[in-house]
């Protein structure tokens, strides 16, 4: 992590810890005049951009976001598998045990709607509380993009 | 195999693919497809709604650090989302009226031609230091990352706007023509016609899969292709090794990330002309 985000240009007016010594009138130089120098007529460079308070606020907002969606999401999610598992001890053998094809094929039940989610939450049925951790998950982005505009 | 063996492999494999899709920001279908379809014979539309759920976790668990350590370039992956997203609007309504087999030979062509130009800027690490873009420049897309390979600032400037959108729109249409992740072609987009850093690349094309694969994870839901059993220990998998990927990500050198991008790139215009051919 770096605290100054600042790019280190020896354009950019203040920094005296520049390795190149700057030559004369470099401490006054604007990016744009330093753009021209460096063979351009109207360009941009990142020195343009010292520093940007909004961006950051932005970033950080997002990254939480992003950070609590993961999280939540994950918690839910495993603490349905392990109810899965308590529910069905069948399920947790090594050897011996219910095939895992009777859950993974397209006909084997599990909810795919909101009514259904619903009714096998009711019913504690730890693939409920996995597909509502899943649905977090999905809905992550999309509330990023929410808060991030 | 019982279910607990089947969560406990396909654990173990999530995370590699969550490692390999945030270094080089793909969605990590790339491995969890394969790994369902071949190993554990898993119906392919299981194994896509699997895959959707390994690119948002993926995107999510991977951006989350890099948005806070500046990796991503917000601006640029804010304003590129609007052209995926029109592509994939787009290619969700000719779904039905374009040859799906031709247009997995070419974007196989388009793929494996993108692995060629990528390879050949392996030893081009020189960010641009002036842009003469103007909407770059109108719209400050310029920035800085922190290279810990390298330990220090690194400012770049960026150029290319519009044909970084038009692969962008090229990008989410084929996505979503094709179902297939997006990210190898958003990574090319910024690195070979914007002129972005490849790890600010990869670290915005990861912040951006996430919205592009959500706007389809919601119709995969609906049809049953999320299966909870499978789908659990690949988002908790993936979340993990994303998390991991994060942080290796700032360490390795932008030639290693070009280098693993590649080789990933070769393996899926393999499969594109595989499904276009056969």
């Amino acid at each position: 992590m770096t605290e100054s985000s600042e790019p280190t240009q020896p354009a950019s007016p203040g920094t005296g810890s520049g390795a190149a010594a700057p030559g004369p009138g470099a401490l006054t130089a604007t990016p744009d005049v330093v753009a021209a120098a460096e063979g351009g007529v109207a360009g941009g460079s990142p020195s343009d951009i010292p520093d940007d308070p909004v961006l950051h606020k932005l970033e950080t907002v997002v990254s939480w976001v992003l950070r609590i969606g993961v999280v939540l999401a994950v918690a839910i999610v495993l603490a349905g598998l392990i109810m899965t598992f308590l529910n069905h001890p069948d399920y947790s053998r090594l050897t011996h045990g219910v095939r895992y094809q009777a859950l993974t094929s397209p006909h084997s039940p599990f909810p795919h709607t909101v009514g259904q989610l619903g009714r096998a939450l009711a019913a504690g049925e730890g693939r409920g509380v996995i597909v509502l951790g899943l649905v977090v998950l999905l809905a992550t982005p999309v509330l990023r993009v929410g808060t991030g505009r | 195999m019982t279910p607990l063996d089947l969560v406990i492999l396909l654990f173990i494999i999530s995370i590699a693919a969550g490692v390999l899709g945030s270094l080089i920001g793909l969605g990590g279908g790339v491995v969890v497809v394969p790994v369902l379809t071949l190993l554990f014979h898993v119906d392919i539309r299981l194994a896509i709604g699997a895959s959707i759920v390994s690119v948002i976790a993926t995107s999510s668990g991977a951006a989350a650090a890099y948005v806070r350590e500046r990796m991503t370039n917000l601006r640029v992956g804010m304003f590129l989302e609007i052209a995926t997203t029109t592509g994939a609007v787009t290619g969700a309504y000719l779904t039905t009226l374009l040859p799906a087999r031709a247009l997995f030979v070419l974007f196989g062509v388009v793929l494996a031609y993108s692995a060629v130009a990528t390879y050949r800027k392996r030893h081009a690490d020189q960010p641009l230091a002036v842009s003469h873009d103007r909407i770059a420049n109108a719209l400050r897309f310029h920035g800085a990352y922190y290279d810990e390979a390298v330990g220090k600032e690194i400012p770049y400037a960026v150029t290319g706007t519009l044909p970084g959108l038009g692969m962008m729109y090229v990008a989410g249409l084929v996505s979503a023509l094709l179902g297939i992740g997006s990210g190898a072609l958003k990574v090319p987009a910024m690195d070979l016609a914007m002129h972005l850093p490849m790890k600010v690349s990869t670290a915005t094309s990861n912040f951006m899969i996430g919205v592009t694969a959500a706007a389809s994870a919601g119709v995969y839901f609906a049809r049953g292709q999320i299966d909870p059993i499978i789908a659990a220990p690949v988002a908790a998998g993936v979340l993990g090794g994303a998390t991991v990927g994060a942080r290796v990500l700032g360490k390795i050198e932008n030639k290693v990330v070009r280098l693993i991008f590649v080789v990933v790139l070769i393996v899926i215009a393999l499969e594109m002309f595989q499904r276009g051919v056969l």
